[in-house]
């Protein structure tokens, strides 16, 4: 199969550094989580295989939010300390969107590769 | 009870230098994070411990953090208000946030900012007058259409010799071979007086008429078309009057004289206007955007070919100026062809000088009336620098006092800030301890006094403008012309880009000047001692008060310099207007009264049945004539060859006048020696002489009494004689027969009659003979008021003869003239001084007063240790005194050097004179010590307990 060379590029960069901007942002699209939560359901959900350090989680919500994707807010709920939580904006939307399919069609390659081998 | 992660967050967050409450933000949110994990931690089962080892380490253990975090976190900028961040942010951020603050800084304190801004205004003030007349006079270029083009072409003359203009011949070879010049013009300045008809009264003397002496202009024809001139009325000269003498008397008048003379007749043209007798056509009058070549706007122009109708009467004529080579006595003007540059045009014109002087050799016979080039002035201005003959040493003494004026300024303004800084230690050393680099604080302290110099300067400019306006007329009113003549000397004196970019540049260099040694000071470190306010005590930095004596003493010696040289200036007026001329000024006046060249005949018996009515009258006690009014000026010169001594080594040069016999009695000057001449002897042209008893020493300086000279021959080698055509050719110079010989048969006591500083009183008075030259002056002394009898004067003129031109001054008039300049002078030295003296005595009195409040803690301790409030008082003065005298010894040498240069004005004074040096010491010395007296007084005052409880 032969890869074109602007799929190959892009691709490249998203394993590098997208797929911890994916993960989060997905993670955000249904409604608006904190940052403890967020690293909490990466942790669930990847059954203990990704998980996210304070010091480069943080860091990558505030890039995120700082390209205009999330936005954190101050939340005060009774009863409790005041929170940060992250939202995604139109544009994270978008981002996300095209970032999803991005990741998707890299699997599907991936996949015809590994499948191709293993028929 | 869980752990506070806070602290080990900021410590990871410390190098990245975040703002404040970004950084408050940050750590509340991990530190949120952290906690959750530490109790998940523990209700996993972990024992505190290990939940705490555990959950420090998704903190530490890596750079991650501050890696990841300086990459999506931006440096902050601080808080605007916060000063002596390090940053290296765009200088027009930091040069406003600079000028905000300093702004501030200065209104916080309005009585220090109002008395720098002042003292700058005045420094800054008397330079800009200063250069807004020179501008006007020499920088601005003459208001012509397309003035860049005009060029002023100048003699240079072989070295040593006088500038020459041009005669006519010659210009009209340049104008005609030249291929640089698209043309070339002539121009000669004259005077005529002014018909009686066009006389009106004069402005606040209903007595007396404004008769008078207008300003002409001789012109080329093609002056005004090449120049650009346009007409509001009427046209300007046509090439065919320009070509035979006399042929055409027409005339434009200027904008401002058709106003005043004629109030804007709409109908002028065709009318006449009389000027020294000789009806002239007005053909056109001028728009009033031009105003000519000159810095007196002409009353008219004539076209050159009517020189002759206006000779000055009295003095010799060349009648052949149009053919005469050696007749150069116009300016001439050109305009260049569109692309040459002034120096191609002087290339040329240059080369075509020196072919004219090879051409012409024979013509060139006092060797000093060839130019041997020539210097072409693009976009000249009124005056070239070139033009200034006299008073060289003189002139360069004005922009020096007022920039002596703005130094002294200057330094009392720096050790204002010296002080303020000063108080500002504190302040500074905060700064400068919260990380502002010494750079950062001096451009702060720099933009402050750069501030205070811009307003200085804006304030100096109008006080600049003001001035002017008010005191040019008064300096114009100084010298006793007529209204309209006087009208005729207005130049513009608005300010113009050069004027406002001449204060700009001395309000930076003075906010510079001033503001920088304060600076360096201010920003020297001394954090500790500064903060714990130690800086103030004991006098602080013994630099620091070195700098301030150093200036205050410039002050002074400074204004002593300027006191001395207003101290001669008025010493010299004073001996001037108490000048003993020798004769009464009082009730005295003369009037010229003329029917024009072309009519001397009828002209003389004007002036004889003048005189007669004049005699006729009860009020008038005695009148005579004369070819000059006493002390109108320079009295013409005459060369005198003695029997035995012909010889140029042997000439004499002299002043003379052609008088009738009765000039001695209407000036009432004594003989000392012999007698006066008779009226036989005047009408009969009889060679007899009186001279006076300067002359007789000059001549024979062996002869010990002035009746010697009696009887004694003197030969006339140049000068006005009742008959020209007797004085010999150069060439006869080695025998003394062929001189005209006057013998001479009375001696006079010296009088002062032409110029008031002249110190030759030499003076030789040769009769009149009626109808012979001279005698165009005549002289009343009146019973009564002069001003009585010249108010009848019009009438008398006009029952004789209507279309006579008159023109009279009294001899007060005429010496006050004399005296104008040395008046002006003397009042703008006056004021400079003054204005010296007291800023520095602003100054001394400041820094006397700065030092007493800083050792207020230390006369407190010595009067508690018993000193006498006296002694106090003394120390005080001591430290002002040792300052003043050193003061006063380098003024003293300053003002040495400047007497030096006024020594060419100085009338019958020495320019040393103890009396000017010694009395403006006293008077510096007293204000000075006045100025440490009163803040030192204070000092005294000082209670012991509440000085030591200071600060």
């Amino acid at each position: 199969m032969a890869m074109t060379d602007k799929h190959s590029q892009m691709l490249d960069r998203e394993l590098k550094k997208g797929s911890a901007e994916l993960l989060i942002l997905s993670l955000v699209e249904a409604r608006p989580r904190h940052g403890y939560e967020i690293s909490k359901l990466i942790e669930a959900r990847s059954r203990g295989a990704l998980s996210f350090h304070v010091a480069s989680l943080y860091p990558l919500l505030y890039r995120l939010e700082k390209r205009g994707w999330i936005e954190g807010r101050w939340v005060e709920k009774a009863g409790q300390r005041r929170r940060r939580y992250y939202k995604l904006t139109k544009e994270g939307k978008k981002v996300l969107a095209a970032q999803r399919s991005t990741w998707q069609s890299f699997v599907a390659a991936i996949n015809r590769i590994t499948d191709t081998e293993n028929a | 009870m869980i752990p506070n992660w806070k602290q080990e967050i900021h410590r990871q967050l410390a190098n990245l230098k975040l703002a404040p409450s970004r950084e408050a933000e940050i750590v509340e949110e991990l530190s949120q994070h952290l906690d959750d994990h530490y109790e998940e931690l523990l209700s996993g089962g972990a024992t505190p411990a290990q939940a705490y080892r555990r959950t420090l380490a998704e903190l530490t253990g890596s750079e991650i953090l501050d890696r990841e975090l300086r990459r999506v976190e931006r440096r902050v900028t601080p808080d605007p208000v916060v000063f002596g961040t390090n940053r290296r942010a765009n200088m027009i951020a930091d040069l406003w946030q600079d000028l905000r603050y300093g702004a501030r800084m200065l209104l916080k304190q309005p009585g220090f900012t109002l008395i720098v801004v002042l003292t700058l205004a005045l420094g800054i003030g008397v330079n800009t007058a200063m250069f807004t007349v020179f501008n006007a006079l020499v920088l601005k270029p003459l208001p012509l259409k397309d003035a860049d083009s005009v060029v002023e072409i100048r003699g240079v003359p072989e070295p040593g010799k006088r500038a020459r203009r041009f005669s006519y011949p010659d210009y009209q070879d340049y104008a005609a071979h030249s291929q640089t010049m698209a043309g070339l013009t002539l121009m000669r300045e004259t005077g005529a007086t002014l018909g009686v008809e066009h006389s009106k009264p004069v402005e606040g003397q209903s007595q007396r008429e404004e008769f008078g002496q207008v300003s002409c202009q001789l012109v080329a024809a093609n002056y005004f078309s090449l120049l650009g001139a346009e007409m509001a009325l009427g046209r300007g000269f046509l090439p065919q009057e320009e070509v035979t003498p006399g042929a055409h008397p027409v005339a434009v008048l200027s904008h401002y004289f058709w106003e005043r003379a004629f109030d804007s007749n709409p109908q002028i043209i065709g009318q006449t206007i009389r000027l020294s007798g000789q009806p002239f056509e007005i053909v056109g009058v001028t728009s009033r955007e031009f105003i000519g070549t000159t810095p007196n706007r002409p009353a008219c122009w004539l076209p050159l070919m009517m020189s002759e109708s206006l000779y000055q009467t009295g003095r010799p004529q060349k009648q052949s100026w149009h053919t005469d080579r050696l007749a150069a006595s116009f300016n001439m003007l050109g305009r260049l062809k569109p692309g040459v540059t002034a120096a191609q045009a002087q290339a040329e014109l240059s080369q075509m000088t020196a072919h004219l002087a090879r051409d012409y050799p024979g013509e060139d016979r006092f060797g000093e009336n060839r130019n041997v080039a020539v210097k072409v002035n693009r976009a000249p201005g009124f005056v070239s620098l070139d033009d200034i003959e006299g008073g060289r040493e003189v002139l360069p003494i004005l922009p020096l006092s007022v920039a002596l004026v703005l130094l002294i300024a200057c330094a009392n303004v720096t050790n204002l800030m010296l002080a303020r800084a000063a108080r500002r230690q504190k302040e500074i050393a905060t700064r400068l301890a919260m990380g502002a680099t010494r750079w950062r604080i001096i451009r702060q302290l720099l933009t402050e006094s750069l501030l205070i110099a811009l307003a200085g300067g804006a304030l100096g400019l109008s006080l600049a403008w003001w001035s002017l306006r008010v005191l040019y007329p008064l300096l114009l009113a100084q010298f006793p012309v007529s209204a309209t003549f006087r009208a005729s000397m207005a130049i513009n004196l608005e300010p113009d880009y050069r004027v406002f970019g001449f204060m700009l540049l001395m309000a930076l260099l003075s906010g510079l000047a001033a503001g920088l040694a304060p600076a360096l000071q201010a920003s020297r470190p001394g954090l500790t001692a500064a903060l714990k306010g130690e800086g103030s005590v004991f006098g602080g930095h013994l630099s620091q008060s070195r700098l301030r004596n150093g200036l205050i003493v410039m002050q002074l010696a400074f204004s002593l310099v300027l006191l001395v040289s207003a101290g001669l200036l008025v010493r010299n007026l004073q001996k001037l207007q108490t000048i003993d001329t020798g004769f009464e000024t009082a009730r005295l006046f003369t009037v010229e009264a003329d029917l024009g060249v072309a009519r001397a005949q009828q002209t003389e018996s004007l002036r004889q049945q003048l005189e007669a009515r004049l005699r006729a009258r009860t009020d008038v006690e005695s009148v005579s004539r004369a070819a000059r009014a006493p002390l109108s000026g320079y009295a013409s010169e005459m060369t005198v060859v003695l029997p035995g001594q012909v010889s140029p080594a042997n000439l004499h040069n002299t002043s003379h006048d052609i008088v009738s016999p009765t000039y001695l009695e209407t000036l009432g000057m004594g003989l000392l020696r012999g007698r006066n001449f008779t009226r036989q002897e005047a009408d009969s042209g009889a060679r007899v002489a009186v001279i006076s008893a300067a002359a007789a020493r000059k001549f024979w300086p062996q002869f010990n009494d002035p009746g010697q000279a009696i009887g004694q021959s003197i030969g006339i080698w140049s000068g006005i004689v009742a008959d020209a055509a007797t004085l010999p050719q150069v060439e006869d110079v080695e025998d003394f027969a062929k001189y005209p010989a006057y013998q001479v048969i009375g001696v006079t006591r010296d009088i002062v009659s032409g110029l008031v500083f002249q110190r030759d009183k030499s003076f030789v008075y040769l009769p009149f003979r009626p109808g012979g030259q001279g005698g165009d002056q005549l002289l009343i002394r009146t019973r009564t008021d002069a001003g009585r009898v010249m108010a009848g004067m019009y009438a008398e003129v006009l029952a004789l003869n209507p279309n006579a031109t008159l023109s009279m001054k009294t001899t007060s008039e005429w010496l006050g003239a004399q005296t104008a300049p040395f008046r002006i002078a003397a009042n703008i030295a006056l004021a400079l001084g003054i204005a010296a003296l007291m800023l520095a005595a602003i100054g001394l009195y400041g820094v006397v007063s700065f030092v007493v409040t800083q050792r207020t803690r230390e006369i407190g301790i010595r009067l508690a240790l018993g000193a006498e409030p006296r002694g106090v008082l003394t120390l005080f003065l001591r430290q002002g005194m040792r300052l003043i005298g050193i003061g006063i010894l380098l003024g003293l040498l300053g003002g040495a050097a400047i007497a030096r240069l006024l020594a060419t004005v100085l009338v019958d004074l020495n320019s040393f004179d103890p009396l000017t040096f010694g009395g403006v010491s006293l008077c510096l010395t007293s204000v000075a010590l006045l100025a440490t007296w009163l803040p030192a007084r204070r000092a005294t005052k000082v209670d012991p307990m509440i000085a030591l409880r200071h600060e």
